[in-house]
């Protein structure tokens, strides 16, 4: 659906993006995590054609609509992070100017608008000014504009940033309802597990750069993963049982806090029993063998802290 | 959610203006405007036929005190129209800017085109409608006659040109610049400018020609051959008074209404008076001389078309992306990121690969390691490979441990195993966490 493909950006001597590529499916609901800065807002302009690439190309069903204006508007659209809406227009009145920037006029655009306020819950606020309605209203209504040409591919900036937990879970609906139809939608957030309740895929951005990008299972699994294993062993066993670690290929650290060691374990499930096992059989006593609950923030961090800090340290 | 059978080529209206029109010209302001203009003009027209009641009691009048009230009225307007028209059009589409709705405008199907046309023509309109405001005003002069119904017309085609061509300043620094101040002061300093300008260069020019003539006459040295006092021929250096507006009104009143002071009725008469000597081959009879305001108006709506062209591509944010070009930039960027190459394709493979079928945790440690190369390059210290980075995280690792050495005596033995972690940076943010949870 959406083909990204080594994008670069360069604003002054830094890189917004450096060879940023990226892939989602059509009817993906895909979650764009990074932290701030790290080039997401960038992306997403560069895919609605609002800003120019320094180079690298975006293809859209097969086609780089990046030059052909009127042929991408019809395919995508953009919400921002901000509303843009006008003052002393009403919601109506609102939705019908943005039909018509579209090509939809009179009755075609008053059943339009009709519908789409009534997707986003904003039917009773039809005359209210755009301005009177609260942050969360508006963030609907922005989204229901999105939605004016019914685009195949919608690009959300932040969508939840500053709303109270009903507006976001009233928004969470409407875009779940939205993705059953078939759309292919684009959220970037900075908060991983917001966006994982919702989202089929995530894809994480750091300094201009897709560090990861699977489905929101292997997200989890990879989180879980991410978690030390705590093992509880005799403490008159505690050397041995260093020793047998040692020559496991999977273990890169071990720390020991009274009986109970701390094992970073990068092997799957498989490995993990095989590791057990060995314990076991060298005669170790093993009080308890548990994975620790893995959160993604922890996993956010652990992929986005690790390369970033050190190396403005050392510059 | 009902999707458009047939989409047309191109929007049937504009929305822009479309808008503009029919909600934005509900506002009192509008009204308010129109208001304070017409009693802007209102002394003049009190005066004047408080003026001709009093000569007509006392004993006669003449039509021509009609004619000069016409000539004021038209003028005012035209000052007001210059001082006005700025505040108005250069806000246009650095307001859209401030809004941050300029964004989303962008996204939609109309281009740059048709948003600088609607925003220009929705400008063009409400002045227009301010000066038709002001045509009743005006219109008093058919009491008594003297003139025409064509020439009031004539002389409404002029105003609305001079409006068109001073709102495409007004558009043009709007959406040179994203603040509406700076566009403000921008049109009223370039339109100043440019009056200034554009009504001495004709003289200036002119007169120019005339001191080069003067000189090849009289220096018989070099250039005795010339014996005629017009050599060069500069007359129609003349006409680049046309883009003048403030010429084009004089001439276009004194065309239609006229000024009563014979010869210098407009600009060809003004040109008949220092004819013989500034312009010796245009007479009166010429036509350029005579077609000065329809000329004029040809040019500035030229202008003003050329004036919206840039604006419109100034306004396009992905401006200049053509094939050829992306070529190019596409040859010269691997060049340029050289030192970014190395970081390339450990990423392309990675990354996609690994994230279908690989064990997850993998995944992870794959692209943080792709992210720490990656770090390296950005940053730009370019003799910066995984190594350091691994070696500078040891010391980080190590200090965790005397950490742990205090609650246990037997971590010491983790000493030998924390080398494996250093190979691995990933390994360090879980160690510092590991740290702190047992201080």
């Amino acid at each position: 659906m959406i083909e990204i493909k080594h994008l670069y950006k360069k604003y002054g001597r830094f890189y917004a993006l450096n060879d940023f590529s990226l892939n989602v499916q059509q009817g993906e609901l895909f979650g764009f995590v990074g932290s701030n800065g790290a080039g997401k807002t960038t992306t997403m302009r560069i895919c609605v054609g609002l800003l120019k690439a320094d180079h690298g190309e975006v293809i859209i069903d097969g086609k780089n609509l990046l030059s052909d204006h009127r042929a991408l508007a019809d395919k995508v659209s953009y919400v921002p992070d901000y509303f843009g809406v006008y003052k002393s227009l009403s919601a109506w009145e609102y939705l019908h100017f943005f039909a018509s920037a579209y090509g939809i006029y009179d009755e075609e655009a008053d059943k339009l608008s009709e519908e789409l306020l009534e997707l986003v819950n904003l039917s009773d606020k039809k005359d209210t000014d755009v301005n009177g309605l609260s942050r969360g209203m508006k963030q609907r209504l922005c989204l229901a504009r999105g939605l004016v040409h019914n685009p195949d591919i919608l690009f959300l900036d932040e969508p939840a940033s500053g709303l109270d937990p009903k507006a976001r879970y009233e928004l969470k609906e409407i875009l779940k309802n939205l993705s059953s139809m078939g759309k292919t939608i684009i959220i970037s957030s900075h908060i991983l597990p917001e966006l994982a309740e919702m989202c089929t895929s995530v894809g994480i951005i750091d300094r201009g750069h897709l560090v990861l990008q699977g489905s929101i299972e292997e997200i989890h699994r990879a989180a879980a993963m991410s978690s030390p294993i705590n093992v509880t062993v005799n403490e008159n066993q505690i050397d041995q049982v260093f020793d047998i670690l040692q020559t496991n290929p999977f273990v890169q650290k071990v720390t020991a806090q009274g009986s109970i060691l701390k094992i970073v374990f990068t092997g799957n499930k498989e490995e993990e029993g095989q590791m057990l096992s060995s314990l076991i059989a060298n005669g170790i006593t093993v009080n308890s063998f548990y994975r620790e609950e893995g959160s993604l923030e922890n996993l956010f961090m652990q992929i986005v802290t690790a390369g970033p800090e050190k190396g403005k340290r050392r510059a | 959610m009902s999707k458009a059978e047939t989409k047309p080529k191109k929007n049937k209206r504009n929305a822009v203006l479309y808008k503009e029109m029919t909600v934005d010209m509900k506002k009192p302001k509008i009204m308010i405007i129109m208001l304070l203009i017409n009693l802007f003009i209102l002394p003049i027209t009190l005066g004047f036929f408080l003026g001709i009641a009093i000569a007509v009691f006392n004993n006669a009048c003449s039509y021509r005190v009609l004619a000069w009230y016409l000539i004021a009225m038209v003028y005012t307007e035209f000052f007001i129209l210059l001082l006005i028209t700025p505040a108005i059009t250069a806000g246009s589409v650095s307001l859209e800017k401030e809004r941050q709705t300029l964004d989303v405008l962008l996204t939609t199907r109309m281009t740059t085109w048709e948003i600088i046309k609607g925003k220009y023509s929705s400008s063009v309109l409400f002045l227009s409608l301010m000066v038709l405001s002001t045509f009743p005003l005006l219109a008093l002069v058919f009491i008594y006659g003297g003139i025409s119904l064509l020439q009031l017309f004539y002389v409404g085609v002029m105003m609305f040109v001079l409006i068109a061509f001073v709102s495409s300043f007004g558009v043009f620094f709007s959406s040179l610049t994203k603040n509406t101040i700076v566009s403000v002061i921008l049109t009223y300093i370039v339109l100043m400018l440019y009056i200034s300008v554009t009504i001495a260069m004709p003289f200036t020019l002119l007169g120019i020609v005339k001191s080069l003539n003067d000189y090849l006459y009289y220096d018989t040295t070099y250039f005795s051959n010339i014996i005629t006092k017009d050599f060069i021929n500069g007359d129609f250096l003349v006409m680049t008074g046309t883009f003048n507006p403030l010429l084009m009104l004089f001439d276009c009143i004194g065309h239609t209404i006229g000024y009563d002071f014979s010869d210098l009725g407009s600009v060809k008469g003004m040109i008949t008076i220092c004819g013989t000597d500034i312009m010796p081959h245009f007479t009166d009879k010429n036509i350029m001389v005579n077609l000065w305001t329809p000329i004029s108006m040809i040019e500035m709506l030229l202008f003003t078309f050329i004036n919206l062209r840039i604006s419109a591509f100034f306004l396009n944010p992905v401006k200049g992306r053509n094939k050829s070009e992306k070529k190019a930039v596409a040859a010269k960027k691997p060049a340029n990121t050289a030192s970014s190459a190395s970081a390339e394709p450990v990423v392309a493979e990675s990354t996609p690969a690994a994230s279908v079928n690989d064990v997850p945790i993998n995944t992870v440690n794959a692209a943080a390691e792709s992210a720490n190369a990656a770090s390296t390059v950005t940053e730009t210290v370019p003799s910066t490979p995984a190594e350091p980075v691994a070696a500078e995280s040891t010391p980080a690792v190590n200090e965790s441990t005397p950490v742990v050495n205090e609650s246990t005596p037997i971590v010491n033995e983790s000493a030998p195993i924390t080398p494996v972690a250093a190979e691995n940076v990933n390994a360090t943010p879980v160690a510092n966490e590991n740290a702190g949870t047992e201080n």
